[in-house]
């Protein structure tokens, strides 16, 4: 491999585990928001009401 | 207010996107090839911030170990957590493309000279950090031994930092950079402490959100997303 691919396979290497985290993170954080709020019910959608 | 706080996050994370696209485009364009060691010099605009993040958030986990020894508060808690997570993936990527640099100027993947060890260490320590933490039931417990763990851990962040000044290595402790080198080290350095802080701080977040989930009664919502605690595997 020439110094370039190297260089180049170390970027994507390196960003894409970057940025995969910040991906997977969103996901969850995404999931568990609407977890919460189905856990959490509002006063308007109590059953009490 | 609220309007501002909702656009604060997608603005952020554009910005930081943005920065990363000129980084890699000065990078390729503007910064001048090395004479010596020709492209693969161009590694260390994404090494070096990436390494100097990695400290950052090693001394972030530092200071909320001390922090929940202090108040014993769980915010300060997740916040280590949080640090430590970030702080082992940008070691992995300082570890990966020295890796990659080492194999095309040196001719070899690995050497153990005193930096490359010490950064090693570092990443085993914090991989061990969060490997431990799900194995501890009780949160408070796992908190307390969390918390003396993160702040021996740091301990070897000077030794990665001194090692190349104190000891004979092979790894390169300075290089002179042409104005053009410069003005691409810069760029990536605000680009990646822009990424790393916000990974911290969305991890943070979802950590509070999991603790919230937990407390709201939401069961399907395992304290730690990915791991299951030690003994409890099918």
């Amino acid at each position: 491999m020439t110094g370039t691919q190297y260089l180049i396979l170390a970027h994507v290497a390196g960003l894409a585990l970057l940025l995969g985290y910040a991906i997977v993170i969103w996901r969850h954080s995404r999931a568990l928001s609407r977890r919460v709020q189905v856990a959490r019910p509002t006063p308007a959608e109590s059953p009490d009401r | 207010m609220g309007t501002a706080r909702r656009a604060f996050g997608p603005v952020y994370w554009t910005i930081t996107i943005a920065l990363l696209a000129t980084g890699l485009w000065m990078s390729a364009f503007y910064a001048t090839t090395e004479s010596t060691m020709g492209p693969i010099q161009k590694i260390f605009y994404f090494h070096l911030p990436v390494a100097i993040n990695t400290f950052i958030a090693c001394f972030v986990v530092f200071v909320a170990s001390a922090g929940y020894m202090m108040q014993r508060t769980a915010m300060w808690d997740d916040l280590a957590e949080a640090a430590a997570r970030v702080a082992v993936l940008l070691c992995s990527v300082v570890l990966l493309t020295g890796m990659i640099w080492g194999r095309n100027a040196w001719g070899h993947w690995w050497t153990w000279s005193p930096r490359l060890t010490f950064s090693l260490v570092l990443w085993l320590l914090y991989v061990v950090y969060l490997m431990v933490r799900p194995s501890i039931e009780s949160s408070q417990r796992r908190a307390l031994v969390s918390a003396v763990y993160g702040i021996v851990a740091f301990l070897d962040v000077p030794l990665v930092y001194l090692s190349v000044k104190l000891l004979p290595d092979i790894h390169p402790s300075s290089i002179r950079l042409a104005p053009p080198m410069q003005h691409t080290l810069i760029v990536w350095f605000v680009a990646i402490t822009m990424l790393s802080a916000g990974l911290i701080v969305a991890r943070f977040r979802l950590g509070r959100l999991t603790r919230a989930g937990a407390r709201a009664g939401a069961q399907d919502a395992p304290a730690h997303p990915r791991l299951v605690p030690l003994g409890k595997h099918a």
